[in-house]
């Protein structure tokens, strides 16, 4: 509470408190009538003034006249009071002459609202009156104070990001250019824990590295000998097939690795094209292959239903940057 | 009060979050729908993330969907921003409905009548539909609520230079993301040009100035990618002008000199009209001057011809069709027409006896204009360029909001009854 005020709305007398928040709470007595803010009260009160004495305010009178002959009365102007009204009924102890101008305006009542209304007016031209005396520092409440740091924060993010996508139009990053598929050696590391390596699109052949017998195939469908990459690293790997849209590997391995657990990777490349990304599933795992510059292995865990069946299926999407491009495929123990 | 009225918006919001997550991870995922427009915005906001250079296509889109994503992949890389952007999707849906029912409780200063239309909005599928996309309606849809309640809100106070410089920034952002958010722009500037309202005009400055802060660079921007193309934040208006008035089934422009061919097919050639069939242009697909030119022609050789279309482009974007990308998947294409149908009687009929008994009471005219308007100039994109049913879901908020005085005049008389 930091200041109070008392006014006399014939026949009660209303407290006018002014608290830390910037609002108004009107008292009669100990009964709490409303909680106001006094901006929004100057903005009412400066409505319904205009509607009194507006720019044309002889036609107004005019109209009025005409309207109230006719017992109608424009919807706006007692929207407007209705609102004020509204706006301070908040608290069921509210007295019962705000009430019932509040009803009247609902009903669109104009003699029973009129004997409310001057009273109505005669409060809300206090409290706007009152308004211009008191303190206003604190007008700069927490709100105002978060606000004006979100906006700062926005503008400062968003110049930001206009600076760096400016300095992409002038100038754009060079793309990373790997000089050797290093991660491509991960799996030449523990031998004895690959039971099939396979490449895809090396010689001029889809499928490469399969044993003839031990029961091992791989099969594709929907993928193509990819095209060779815009530069030639040393011992970078050139090979790969690549996708339209999308495609499926197939892979059978012996039943008999079922008591193995058992992981299937794959092998993407970007093929020098930093946005290239995919969507890999194999039955309930997916994957989204991404950040492939150099390179990557996506391992999918095999099942037992699928050691079982010596099966398992992957389904290669490309999602952005061109047809994925896939250039090995290992089966190998894990754990 | 006031904090239970609240109560049930956090609630709503919750259980809205909830659906939305459910239909974007486990009915149909936005990265099986990565194709088309959504790879188009994947891909850029993708290429801004990791620095790649700009090419002049870039200048196609409005790039405000595109610069969002880039933030998630940016910040996440491209394997978990996907995932966080679907959240964010979630949540910017999720919010949606309480914008509805906020705005419609400041317009007609009644909490039930509002919390029943934030049910109907939450209710209302082909809006949450979205989730299943990497689109740029949901932001778009979110910004441009955000940016009509604050409006509306502000113009029962006293206003102040902060609070219009952020409305002038919400729309355009939204203007940003969608060219039509101009409908919401030219309703609040329509609304602060009013006579009653001119005590705001010394903030129109603010509002301006936040109007241009995103808009100014874009388009200095894509001078810079392509130089001397003229003041615009989106190259494919003329294109898509040209395509919607030539009523062309599709329409394809082969760059010779800068090696690209790009073909657009016409959204509602699925539509039971007859279109032309397809056509290739040798033209850059970005070349405005041309198809700007080529539209004047349109209507110069048969003016009459073409104010038919463009009235018909009108009629097609109200019409009760499944809408793009929602067609694209059979189950989201049938109830996306069954909940439009639903819709009609809910929605549209009570708006238009909203609006009917509106006029004969002379009563909530600011509110109607403030509603409609945002619709009316999309109707006038529509009639100037092409009408797809998809362009006028956004619009659809307002016009749940416009059910409010048919559905509280249908409690009363309700009320009434129960009485005796």
């Amino acid at each position: 509470m930091l200041n109070l005020h008392s006014i006399r709305v014939n026949p009660v007398v209303l407290a006018l408190e002014e608290l830390r928040s910037g609002e108004i709470l009107l008292r009669e007595g100990s009964t709490r009538i409303g909680l106001y803010h006094y901006r929004r009260a100057a903005a009412l009160l400066r409505l319904i003034l205009l509607q009194k004495k507006g720019p044309n305010s002889k036609e107004r009178k005019d109209r009025e006249k005409k309207d109230s002959a006719k017992k109608d009365i424009t919807k706006s102007s007692f929207r407007v009071d209705e609102v004020a009204a509204h706006a301070l009924i908040d608290f069921p102890e509210a007295p019962s002459w705000l009430r019932e101008f509040h009803q009247a305006c609902l009903q669109q009542n104009i003699k029973k609202a009129e004997r409310t209304k001057s009273r109505l007016l005669r409060l809300l031209l206090y409290m706007s009156r009152t308004q211009s005396r008191l303190q206003l520092s604190h007008q700069a409440t927490r709100t105002s104070v978060l606000s004006w740091c979100a906006v700062v924060a926005i503008v400062c993010t968003s110049l930001a990001f206009y600076g760096r996508v400016f300095s992409l139009a002038f100038h754009a990053q060079e793309p990373i250019k790997v000089e050797n598929q290093v991660h491509y050696a991960e799996f030449a590391n523990n031998k004895k824990d690959v039971l099939l390596w396979v490449e895809f699109g090396k010689d001029g052949q889809l499928v490469s590295g399969v044993p003839e017998s031990g029961g091992y195939q791989v099969n594709v469908s929907g993928l193509n000998i990819g095209g060779s990459w815009n530069f030639q690293h040393p011992g970078a790997v050139n090979w790969n097939i690549q996708t339209g849209w999308e495609g499926d590997i197939f892979v059978s391995f012996p039943q008999d690795l079922a008591a193995n657990h058992l992981a299937l990777s794959l092998f993407l490349t970007d093929k020098d094209f930093p946005i290239r990304t995919a969507h890999l599933t194999s039955g309930d795992e997916i994957i989204v292959a991404d950040n492939l510059v150099g390179g990557r292995w996506f391992t999918f865990f095999v099942s037992e239903t699928e050691k079982k069946a010596g099966f398992k299926t992957i389904k290669i999407r490309s999602l952005t940057g061109g047809g994925a491009a896939v250039s090995a495929l290992v089966l190998h123990k894990i754990g | 009060m006031k904090n239970f009225a609240y109560t049930r918006y956090v609630l709503l919001f919750i259980l809205g979050l909830a659906l939305h997550l459910h239909q974007g991870f486990s009915i149909s995922s936005p990265l099986d729908q990565i194709s088309s427009d959504m790879r188009g915005y994947v891909e850029r906001a993708l290429r801004i993330a990791v620095g790649d250079r700009f090419v002049t296509f870039d200048v196609f889109y409005p790039p405000g969907a595109s610069y969002v994503f880039s933030v998630f992949f940016w910040l996440f890389g491209f394997a978990t921003g996907t995932y966080v952007l679907m959240v964010f999707q979630c949540v910017l849906l999720a919010i949606n409905p309480v914008l509805v029912g906020l705005t419609a409780e400041e317009l007609f200063h009644n909490k039930r009548a509002a919390f029943f239309v934030t049910v109907l909005v939450a209710c209302y599928w082909p809006f949450s539909a979205y989730a299943s996309f990497f689109m740029s309606e949901p932001l778009f849809m979110s910004l441009s609520l955000l940016g009509q309640y604050l409006l509306l809100r502000t113009l029962r106070g006293s206003g102040s230079f902060l609070i219009f410089f952020i409305i002038g920034l919400t729309l355009s952002a939204a203007l940003l993301v969608k060219g039509q958010g101009l409908g919401f722009v030219a309703a609040a500037i329509g609304i602060l040009a009013l006579p009653r309202y001119r005590h705001f005009r010394p903030y129109l400055l603010s509002f301006f100035l936040g109007l241009l802060f995103f808009l100014a660079p874009q388009m200095a921007l894509n001078n810079v990618i392509l130089p001397d193309s003229g003041l615009y934040f989106a190259a494919n208006d003329a294109f898509n002008t040209y395509l919607g008035q030539s009523r062309r089934e599709g329409l394809g422009c082969l760059d010779r000199s800068g090696g690209y061919y790009y073909i657009f097919h016409n959204n509602n050639s699925y539509f039971d009209h007859r279109l032309h069939p397809p056509m290739t242009l040798e033209r850059s697909i970005l070349d405005r001057e041309y198809f700007k030119e080529e539209t004047n022609k349109l209507w110069q050789q048969n003016p009459s011809l073409q104010l038919i279309r463009s009235l018909h482009s009108i009629v097609e974007m109200f019409q009760i069709m499944p809408h793009w990308p929602l067609r694209n998947i059979e189950t989201f294409a049938r109830y996306d027409r069954f909940f439009q149908q639903i819709a009609f009687f809910l929605v549209s009929l009570p708006v238009l006896y909203s609006l009917a008994w509106c006029l004969n009471r002379k009563a909530y005219r600011l509110e109607v204009f403030a509603l409609l308007t945002p619709i009316v100039v999309m109707s006038a994109i529509a009639f100037l360029s092409m009408g797809q049913p998809r362009y006028l879901v956004p619009f659809k908020f307002n016009l749940f909001i416009l059910t409010v005085p048919a559905y509280l005049e249908a409690a009363k008389m309700l009320n009434r009854l129960l009485r005796g």
